[in-house]
């Protein structure tokens, strides 16, 4: 082939990443998309949940995810990591809602979990002590948030984190180390605010 | 705790999170303990809030699904039909 032609080779015809080469390509179409949607909803909801605080709108924030998932599904550039991929546009689609809402937040739901102990006072404080909870999660930043969801949330290992964002565990060791800093530092200072 | 912090403190967490004793893990006299029993209180605030979070049953799993093929359609709908009485665009892409 000359090498004029080759170097007008079109822009899509690019190599493939070293992660990518050797692996079988995988059609992304309805079928894949739907296998994803079925193994991950439940997580990506939840991860939803934590950000956003109602049910209703973990549910607009996940379908949401899922629709620009599969707009940018060739963007997708490690299959084994699909659901650190989704995370990421949740995560994106949860900051934009919150953004465009910007309301105050609602207590009721973890108040009402919190009332059925012995002492409604002791419950109300607690429901209170959780919503600081969420609310200085949401400072952390985006790979903060992935591990502490995956290790408290879903019960991983660090090992099993570790896989699934691509890391070394001591990187996950050291993030989640640093999460549950900054969480700690946020709680304090509120304490000492409030 | 002769090793690492971030290391105690996952060995913990993983004691925690399997329901388990992790005060063991930490020596009282090292002087980096209060630290451990500070984030270790936020890593029980954590784990109690994951006992909160809602999860998703097989109707809300069905609504978000038809939500997400309904805009998918809608959208294609969009791309394809600009205007109800004029041909699909991929017909006419010059039309773009």
């Amino acid at each position: 082939m000359p090498a004029a032609a080759a170097g007008a080779a079109p822009a899509t015809a690019r190599p493939l990443p070293e992660s990518e080469r050797g692996r079988p390509t995988i059609k992304r179409d309805a079928t894949w998309f739907a296998q994803i949607y079925e193994g991950t909803v439940d997580r990506v909801y939840r991860f939803a949940w934590v950000l956003v605080k109602d049910p209703d709108r973990a549910e607009d924030v996940t379908a949401e995810t899922y629709l620009k998932a599969w707009n940018a599904r060739h963007t997708l550039k490690n299959d084994d990591r699909v659901l650190s991929w989704l995370m990421t546009i949740a995560h994106n689609c949860a900051y934009s809602d919150l953004r465009s809402r910007r309301e105050t937040l609602d207590m009721a739901a973890l108040a009402n979990h919190a009332d059925t102990g012995p002492d409604a006072v002791d419950g109300l404080e607690f429901a209170a002590t959780l919503e600081q909870l969420r609310d200085a999660l949401l400072q952390l930043t985006i790979e903060q948030q992935q591990v502490i969801f995956l290790r408290f949330f879903e019960g991983s290992s660090h090992d099993e984190v570790a896989r699934e964002m691509n890391r070394q565990p001591n990187a996950i060791r050291a993030i989640q180390f640093r999460a549950l800093k900054r969480l700690r530092r946020l709680l304090d200072s509120e304490a000492t605010s409030g | 705790m002769a090793e690492s912090l971030e290391a105690t403190l996952d060995q913990c967490i993983d004691r925690l999170v399997a329901g388990q004793d992790w005060r063991d893990l930490v020596d009282e006299r090292d002087e980096r303990t209060h630290e451990v029993h500070g984030l270790m209180d936020v890593a029980q605030g954590l784990l109690l809030l994951a006992g909160h979070a809602t999860g998703l049953d097989r109707r809300g799993r069905d609504r978000i699904r038809r939500r997400i093929t309904t805009t998918q359609s809608m959208i294609r709908r969009i791309l394809f039909y600009r205007i109800p009485h004029l041909p699909p665009l991929w017909l006419k892409p010059e039309a773009c």
